[in-house]
């Protein structure tokens, strides 16, 4: 084939990639039979399997660290209690992160409600020490380990996610970092995958802009 | 293909034609710039897939789950927890305590426990021949000496309620030492007393006999005073008057090391008091020496309780001496 399509490979993973990534839809079911039926170690089971992919979902969607682990908490929570109610339509974990998309949504409502009161821009988080004094608001960067680690890039894309609206971002997060499909995304969001794709691509171009005035 | 165009088919992910985005991409410096920092972009944003979730995540999500769990539990189910069970064992089993001792102490006249009590005087001492034999043949044990001495003091102490009303000439206290030891001592022995033995010893020699046949009129006088509380109180306030009628007798423990050799009634007055310990040193020629437990030689004991061990053939040795407390 052609350099075209070598290029488009490199730069969004090819289908097959992203499946080698995340897990089989079916290996879930037996654990989901049996926390169905009330089997907490099956549940756990599960919790482990899924636990970092849910935090780091919130994580990235609400950007504080302690808001992600009590969305996760959350997540977790109306999971087990929505058990009985989980019909196998989508995956185990297609449920989960839809779970978890809404927990952080919900939260997302009151942090914004507080954001008006204290309106401060994502860059000054990135500028000088001073406007990071008056910022009592969710802090948009990413742990220490990960400040620790990450290169100027990961410091201006954790900006740049924050600064879109959720609706990009969410695309973005879903897409970008955990590597769901177009269907398994429609599913999460319970919108058509002509949706998602068209949403994804504004998401792309908004994240680009976003990137422009910050990482040169 | 314009810039445009090409940065658009990059957002959407869409099929491109080999000959369109690559004569483009040839010809463009910004547009292969912005192909670079899509491909930079896109790898960063994997590897933040990599990022490890904070270690307390699971422990911290099981916890809330293992808290909720409990939170929705039905009451009876908690009730029945393994936990709630014992504490709530535990907390019936103290206010069960704590009730009864509320109950003795409002009682309006609590009861003494017994004290083995005897009263001396009023007893006549039995000859030796007679208490050795009984001590051989083992009849009489110590043990079966307290109630029987319990019910003789309560009477006792139940005639000297009625002396003390019509005291003046006491004919109610005077039938006392005759009438106590007749069913017992007068029936066995032949009349010769050992002046030597204390009277109250004699008690643990009547045994059960004189306790069975004064039992029935003893119980009705104890009644009648006030029962046995009563009794050994009037006993006590004599004794603290001095009266020669209250000297009492008392079981006391003579050890040999650990084990108990015998439990002989001693006068008050050769007996350790309360928690202390007397070393009683049986000389071989059956002498005795007695001494407190600061080794200081107590002389006034040391006659009366050579006389009533000395039925008791112990071995020469080093014997303790307590109050026996039952």
């Amino acid at each position: 084939m052609g350099v075209a399509l070598a290029y488009r490979a490199d730069v969004f993973g090819s289908f097959a990639d992203r499946e080698v990534a995340t897990l089989p839809v079916d290996d879930d079911g037996n654990e989901v039979v049996r926390a169905r039926a009330g089997d907490h170690a099956a549940f756990e089971t599960l919790v482990s399997r899924h636990e970092a992919a849910v935090f780091r979902i919130c994580q990235r969607l609400l950007a504080d660290r302690e808001d992600a682990l009590e969305a996760s908490q959350e997540t977790f929570l109306r999971a087990f209690r929505g058990l009985p109610r989980f019909r196998g339509a989508a995956s185990f974990r297609t449920w989960l992160i839809g779970i978890a998309v809404n927990a952080c949504r919900s939260r997302l409502v009151t942090a914004e409600r507080r954001a008006r009161r204290h309106t401060v821009g994502l860059e000054a988080e990135t500028a000088d020490g001073e406007a990071a004094v008056e910022l009592p608001l969710p802090d948009p960067a990413p742990s220490p380990e990960a400040r620790a680690l990450g290169s100027e890039l990961r410091r201006a894309l954790l900006g740049a996610l924050a600064a879109v609206s959720a609706e990009h971002r969410e695309v973005l997060v879903l897409r970008e970092i955990e590597g769901l499909d177009y269907a398994e995304i429609a599913a999460v969001l319970g919108v058509a995958a002509g949706t998602v794709k068209s949403r994804l691509a504004r998401a792309r171009a908004a994240l680009r802009a976003e990137l422009e005035g910050v990482w040169p | 293909m314009t810039c445009e165009e090409f940065l658009r088919l990059l957002d959407d992910e869409a099929p491109m034609t080999v000959g369109d985005a690559a004569a483009h991409l040839a010809g463009c410096p910004a547009c292969q710039r912005a192909l670079e920092r899509a491909q930079e972009v896109r790898r960063e944003l994997r590897a933040m897939r990599e990022e490890p979730p904070p270690p307390f995540l699971h422990a911290r999500l099981m916890a809330h789950l293992a808290a909720d769990r409990a939170a929705r539990r039905p009451w009876w189910n908690v009730a029945v927890r393994p936990a709630w069970a014992s504490a709530a064992i535990v907390v019936l089993l103290l206010v069960a305590v704590s009730g009864y001792r509320l109950y003795e102490w409002l009682r309006p006249s609590p009861v003494e426990p017994p004290v083995q009590v005897a009263l001396r005087q009023e007893l006549p001492p039995p000859p030796v021949p007679e208490l050795r034999a009984s001590d051989a043949r083992s009849p009489v044990t110590p043990v079966a000496a307290p109630p029987s001495l319990r019910k003789q003091a309560g009477a006792a102490a139940a005639q000297q309620r009625k002396a003390q009303t019509g005291h003046a000439t006491a004919p109610a206290f005077a039938p006392a030492p005759t009438e106590a030891p007749a069913p017992g001592v007068g029936g066995t022995v032949p009349g010769a007393a050992a002046p030597a033995l204390e009277g109250a010893a004699g008690v643990v020699g009547t045994s059960q006999q004189a306790a069975s046949d004064s039992t029935a009129k003893m119980a009705e006088q104890v009644t009648v005073t006030g029962g046995t509380a009563s009794a050994t109180a009037a006993l006590r306030s004599k004794s603290a008057q001095g009266r020669a009628a209250t000297s009492y007798a008392v079981v006391c423990e003579l050890r040999f090391g650990a084990a108990v050799v015998a439990r002989p009634l001693l006068p008050g007055s050769a007996t350790p008091w309360g928690d202390t310990v007397w070393q009683v040193e049986v000389q071989p020629d059956g002498s005795v020496a007695v001494r407190d437990a600061a080794g200081t030689r107590i002389a006034r004991a040391e006659a009366t309780i050579k006389t009533v061990i000395a039925s008791l053939h112990l071995p020469a040795g080093r014997y303790t001496l307590t109050r026996f407390r039952p």
